[in-house]
């Protein structure tokens, strides 16, 4: 029953991968009736394979393909081949995100013009302003089923974790703390049930409670008989006419077959890793620089977010393992304000790990041994954490680069991802520590320490959307400024990376796309 | 059982006293007996070593031996080598600083010491690394030693067993 498209079906939309970029598109386009064929590199997972353990989840669902950690960075050292912590499944991130589903802030579309240059910094306004944006943000948190004004579901109670965190932000002054909004139900919405505070957000929600496009968007978009999705299926090169525009992806099956996908369009939302490396991979004669990289910008200004992790050893027992794994919200310090020292703001998100990832992550470095980190660990019970989600600046030379001579299983180049600090992101991430330090002191705890960073789970900005071709990578529609038919989905098309977790924002854009998508059809453009 | 910070030197008769209590405890836990590890008894001073190794790495006074040592067995089997050449390199520094093997030094600060010059090798570091895995992630270790509950979906998570009965009395 399952639709099969043939592979010289050239009137199939092909979109790599399958996350929230491209599982939202998938199913967008399904419901306006246009075809498409989905090319997801990992498996297919069924809800009985999501377990509460975070090794094994790790092992089964993390995207482990060889990349190589640059720049620098702690991450450089402590985890030099997994600069990411993002899926290889049908699904995608989606599994493992945490469900925290805030809006840009207006401002944020347009840093450039509110600051002016940044020495260091690629700076560049987005070509869409927050009002462009402001309905799809509604529709996609329909969609999503995320708590607050456009479902109408409340949010989550207060876990023992967020209430800690509060007790000592209310003390310091801070009046913006939320459980939400959150892609997690809070009833029985969109036929998904409610959350049960498992824990192990991470990990897959063993309930859908969480959105993921895994048991929503992906099953739908093939129900309707407009979407085939085929797992296990990397992608090699998207190829192109004589014109210059895309015509075929070539991917490599399960077992390493080669198959070539003829396509209408294509639209990449493989993440901020892989996408920028798919078009890179996909030099030709005509494009010998990468497809779409006439600005040069293919790959760069990798974006992660300015982040830092600190917890708070308290009087008594929190457990904070009990209940959703980024239960809180603080965004007192979101705002942009100069006299902070830097530019941008930062989001104070409440968060727990268990005894296996907090033991591996409190200090992964070659010196994280010892009774300084067992007499926390003895603690473990005590713990409180909180994660600073701040605004990280493009810089031109961060970004992803195809290594010179490793190869990967298919034959690829290994992505060499390189990462350093802006002097703002220092400074932002030291100014959300120490407030982090005082929200916990305030909140009585006996002891604080510092956890670093983790791999990344944001990603954007390698394939940036721009006003003008020479600046950016897509248009405000996320087409390529050279290919018309060339699509980016994902996080890579970010222009700036926000205060904010960027998933809603994903499929904001996600959702826009396909309704420009399906006019341009309508029109015979495409 | 369990070794204090002062323990006394891990010889090689206390190390084979200790897996004898260690695995009636193991047993204990697990429901079975007769699990000890094999290489352990095959070769007490490497395995000693190991231990003592492992229980400097991350201390925990209360967690007895054998859960130090069951994920610590596969080293020696896949990687004997480098465990026995890393073991006699830190036993002639412990000889050169102390003028006793590693596992008969006394105080565990003088031990740490040791192991902080060599923290940065990969005999260090792969002894760590198994143990940071093996250790925490054995569930017989969390809700007792922890207060970490793991897997919960099982009984409807935590919706109604405590996510939030925190009350903030020490403010």
């Amino acid at each position: 029953m399952a639709t099969r498209f043939d592979y010289d079906d050239d009137s199939v939309v092909v979109i790599i991968g399958s996350g929230a970029g491209g599982g939202t598109l998938a199913h967008a386009l399904a419901k306006k009736g246009i075809d498409s064929v989905v090319l997801e590199a990992g498996k297919r997972y069924q809800m009985n394979d999501i377990e509460n353990d975070e090794w094994e989840m790790f092992k089964k669902i993390s995207w482990l393909d060889e990349r190589i950690t640059a720049g620098p960075r702690q991450l450089t050292e402590t985890f030099p081949g997994l600069p990411a912590w993002i899926v290889k499944g049908v699904g995608g991130s989606t599994i493992h995100w945490a469900g925290v589903s805030l809006r840009f802030q207006p401002h944020e579309f347009k840093l450039h013009s509110e600051i002016g240059d940044l020495e260091g910094a690629n700076l560049l306004d987005w070509p869409i302003s927050y009002e462009d944006l402001e309905p799809y943000y509604v529709k996609a948190e329909r969609h999503m089923g995320v708590t607050g004004d456009s479902t109408g579901m409340p949010y989550h109670q207060w876990n023992n974790n967020f209430k800690v965190l509060a007790a000592g932000a209310e003390r310091i002054g801070y009046t913006q703390l939320r459980a939400g909004p959150m892609a997690i139900n809070t009833e029985e919405y969109d036929e998904r049930g409610r959350c049960m505070q498992a824990g192990f957000c991470m990990q897959g929600c063993r309930f859908g409670a969480k959105w993921s496009t895994m048991y929503t968007d992906i099953p739908r978009a093939e129900a309707s008989g407009h979407c085939e999705v085929r797992p296990r299926s990397m992608a090699l090169k998207i190829e192109h006419d004589n014109q210059g525009r895309a015509s075929a992806v070539v991917y490599a099956d399960g077992n390493g077959n080669q198959h070539r996908q003829r396509a209408r369009a294509v639209c990449v939302a493989g993440n901020s890793i892989e996408s920028p490396r798919l078009l890179l991979n996909s030099h030709s004669s005509m494009f010998p620089d990468g497809l779409a990289n006439s600005s040069g910008q293919v790959g760069r200004n990798y974006m992660t977010h300015a982040t830092s992790c600190i917890f708070g050893v308290m009087p008594k027992p929190v457990h904070m393992h009990r209940g959703t794994t980024f239960a809180g919200i603080i965004s007192d310090e979101a705002r942009l304000d100069q006299s902070r020292g830097f530019v941008g703001g930062y989001t104070l998100e409440v968060m727990s790990l268990g005894v296996p990832f907090f033991a591996k992550f409190m200090d992964p470095t070659n010196a994280g041994w010892g009774r300084d980190i067992t007499s926390a660990l003895d603690k473990y019970d005590h713990l409180s954490g909180v994660w600073i989600c701040g605004e990280d600046l493009p810089m031109e030379g961060n970004g992803i680069t195809l290594h010179d001579t490793k190869k990967d299983q298919y034959g690829l180049p290994v992505p060499v991802v390189y990462k350093g600090d802006h002097p703002n992101d220092a400074k932002l991430r030291s100014h959300g520590e120490q407030q982090a330090r005082r929200c916990y002191e305030a909140a009585g705890a006996e002891r604080i320490f510092k956890v670093p960073d983790f791999p990344t789970s944001h990603n954007v900005g390698t394939n940036r959307m721009s006003a003008r071709p020479e600046d950016g990578v897509v248009n405000q529609w996320g087409q390529t400024h050279d290919i018309d038919n060339l699509f980016i989905s994902d996080g890579s098309q970010f222009t700036s990376s926000g205060a904010e977790n960027p998933t809603l924002t994903i499929v904001a854009l996600a959702l826009r796309q396909a309704d420009h998508i399906a006019e341009r059809m309508q029109r015979q453009e495409l | 059982m369990t070794s204090s910070p002062k323990a006394m030197p891990l010889s090689r008769r206390r190390f084979l006293s200790l897996t004898g209590q260690g695995a009636l405890l193991a047993g204990a836990a697990l429901g079975a007996g007769g699990l000890w590890p094999r290489w352990a008894l095959a070769e007490p001073d490497l395995a000693a070593g190991l231990l003592r190794m492992g229980r400097d790495i991350y201390p925990h006074d209360a967690i007895p031996d054998t859960y130090y040592l069951t994920p610590l067995e596969p080293l020696l089997e896949n990687h004997r080598a480098l465990i026995a050449d890393g073991l006699a390199e830190l036993n002639r520094r412990a000889r050169d600083a102390h003028g006793k093997d590693y596992g008969d030094i006394g105080e565990e600060a003088d031990r740490a010491t040791l192991l902080r010059e060599i923290e940065d090798s990969d005999f260090f570091q792969t002894v760590r690394g198994t143990l940071v895995v093996g250790l925490y992630d054995n569930p017989a270790l969390w809700e007792t030693h922890f207060g970490y509950e793991g897997s919960s979906w099982q009984q409807g998570g935590y919706l109604h067993r405590g996510f939030d009965d925190l009350k903030i009395d020490w403010l």
